[in-house]
C-alpha cells in the first residue's frame, strides 16, 4: 500500500475514532503510524474533519420545527379533483356507463356489508400509498373536528382503547353517495388500527348495537358494531386476539 | 430492541435530518418541509420496521429519496466526472476550518455538486461510516470513498478561496475625526 492509497482510504475514516478498529482501515492506519509524512497529513485531515463536523452540527434548527412535526401542523389537503381534464373524463365515463351504473348500483345496494367492503378497499389504497389522507394529525380530536367541519360522520366518544394511540390521519370516502370516515391510528405492537364510521340509518343490515361482530375480510381482521347513530368498524392486520383486547377495554367513552 | 415511540424518534433525529435537508435543499423552508415529510412517512410506514438500530438509516435514506423525487423533474443531476485521482498526499490545510462558522461551512457545502455534497454531509453531520453512507445513498462503498475524497478536496479549495476573498476585502480607511472648532 502506497501513501496515496492510504490517504484515499483514511479520507473515509471518521474523525471521532469510531473506525480505528475497522479492518478496512487497519493497514492504512498502520502505515500512518510509521510514515511521518502520511501521519502529518492524517493529523491535519482529522483536524479539518473535526472542525467541519463541529461547525455543521452547530447550524441552528428552526425553533418551531419540532412542535410542527409532533403536532402535525401541516395539514395536507387533497388536490382539487375538478381539473378540466378530469371533468372531461368524468363526463365521458358518465355518458358511456350511465345505464350500467344505475343497474349496478341497484344490485350493489341490495347486498349487505357493502359499506364495509368499500371502507376496506379504500383503506387498502390508503395504506399502500395510492391514496392520501384528507387531513393529518397525531391528535385524533383534531381529526374528529376536521371530519365534523366537512360534514363527515364521526362519533363524540371513540372506543377507550383508541384514545391511547396517536392518530395518523383521516379520509372520507363515498359509498353510494353515503360518506364513510376513516381514521388511522398507531396501534399496539407497531400494527396500525383503523376506524371506519358511517351513519347507521338506511343500512340494510347494520351491525348490532354495542356488540362487535368479528370477522376476516380481504386479509383484514374486523370488528363491526353500532354505537348511537353510527355503524362502526375497527380494522387491523394484527391477529384477532389483539383486536378483541382493544375492544375489551371499557370506560366512560367505551361503547 | 423495540422501536422507540414517535416523539422519541423525532427528538433523536429531527435536528440532524433538518441539517442534512438544508445541505440538499438550499433553503430553510424547503429543508423543514423535507424533514416533516420524512417524519410523516415514518408515521405512515415506519411501523413496518422492527429493528430499532435501523431507524436512523431509514430516516436519512427516506429523506434523501424524497429529495431526489421532489427534484427529479426540476434538476437533472449532472453525471459528475468522478475524479478519483488524488495527489500523492493532498495539501495540508486543516487550520482553515478553525476560522469559519457554521453558516460559512454550509454555504461552502452548498456550492459542491450534490453527488459529493450528500456523502460529505452525512460524514460530518451524523458521522456515518462509509458503509452506512453507502446504504443511505444506495451506492457502492468504494464510490462513497471516492466521493468523500473528492468532496473534501473541493470543500478545502472553496474554504481557502473564501478566506482569500475575505482577506482581500477593502476595508474603508477610518478618517481622523475633526470637529468644527478643532482641537482645544
Amino acid at each position: 500500500m502506497t501513501n496515496k492509497d492510504a490517504s484515499f482510504l483514511l479520507g473515509a475514516c471518521r474523525p471521532n475514532g469510531a473506525d480505528s478498529h475497522d479492518v478496512e482501515f487497519a493497514e492504512a492506519l498502520a502505515l500512518a503510524g510509521s510514515d511521518p509524512e502520511l501521519n502529518a497529513w492524517f493529523d491535519d485531515q482529522r483536524r479539518f474533519d473535526s472542525a467541519i463536523a463541529t461547525r455543521l452540527q452547530s447550524v441552528p434548527v428552526p425553533p418551531e420545527l419540532r412542535s410542527r412535526i409532533l403536532t402535525g401542523a401541516r395539514v395536507s389537503r387533497p388536490e382539487p379533483w375538478f381539473t378540466a381534464r378530469r371533468l372531461w373524463a368524468i363526463a365521458a365515463m358518465f355518458l358511456l356507463f350511465s345505464g350500467l351504473t344505475v343497474w349496478y348500483s341497484i344490485g350493489y345496494m341490495s347486498r349487505s356489508g357493502g359499506w364495509e367492503d368499500q371502507a376496506l378497499a379504500s383503506l387498502s389504497q390508503l395504506v399502500s400509498g395510492q391514496e392520501n389522507f384528507d387531513a393529518r394529525s397525531p391528535n385524533v380530536a383534531d381529526l374528529q373536528q376536521w371530519l365534523r367541519a366537512n360534514g363527515s360522520p364521526t362519533v363524540g366518544a371513540l372506543p377507550v382503547s383508541l384514545s391511547r394511540f396517536a392518530s395518523l390521519g383521516c379520509k372520507t370516502v363515498s359509498w353510494n353517495g353515503r360518506p364513510i370516515s376513516l381514521i388511522c391510528f398507531h396501534g399496539p405492537g407497531g400494527e396500525m388500527v383503523h376506524l371506519a364510521m358511517t351513519e347507521r340509518a338506511g343500512l340494510e343490515n347494520p351491525p348490532p348495537m354495542g356488540h362487535p361482530v368479528y370477522g376476516t375480510r380481504s386479509g383484514w381482521q374486523t370488528a363491526a358494531w353500532s354505537q348511537g347513530e353510527m355503524a362502526m368498524m375497527l380494522i387491523t392486520k394484527a391477529p384477532e386476539d389483539r383486536l378483541r383486547a382493544l375492544l375489551a377495554v371499557t370506560g366512560p367513552a367505551g361503547f | 430492541m423495540a422501536v422507540p415511540d414517535f416523539a422519541q424518534i423525532v427528538d433523536a433525529y429531527y435536528a440532524a435530518l433538518y441539517r442534512f435537508a438544508l445541505s440538499l435543499a438550499r433553503g430553510e423552508a424547503a429543508a423543514a418541509d423535507l424533514t416533516q415529510q420524512t417524519f410523516y412517512l415514518w408515521a405512515s410506514r415506519g411501523h413496518q420496521l422492527r429493528d430499532a438500530a435501523k431507524v436512523k438509516s431509514w430516516l436519512f435514506t427516506t429523506l434523501y429519496r424524497e429529495f431526489l423525487n421532489l427534484h427529479r423533474r426540476e434538476t437533472r443531476f449532472p453525471l459528475a466526472d468522478l475524479d478519483t485521482e488524488v495527489a500523492e498526499i493532498p495539501e495540508q490545510t486543516g487550520s482553515i476550518a478553525d476560522t469559519i462558522d457554521g453558516a460559512t461551512a454550509v454555504a461552502a457545502l452548498q456550492q459542491i455538486d450534490p453527488v459529493y455534497r450528500a456523502p460529505l454531509t452525512l460524514f460530518y453531520l451524523e458521522e456515518f461510516s462509509y458503509r452506512e453512507i453507502a446504504t443511505v445513498l444506495g451506492i457502492p462503498a468504494g464510490t462513497v470513498m471516492s466521493r468523500l475524497s473528492r468532496g473534501k478536496s473541493l470543500l478545502r479549495k472553496l474554504l481557502l478561496q473564501e478566506r482569500m476573498d475575505t482577506s482581500r476585502k477593502i476595508v474603508p480607511m477610518e478618517l481622523p475625526r475633526t470637529s468644527e472648532g478643532g482641537a482645544q
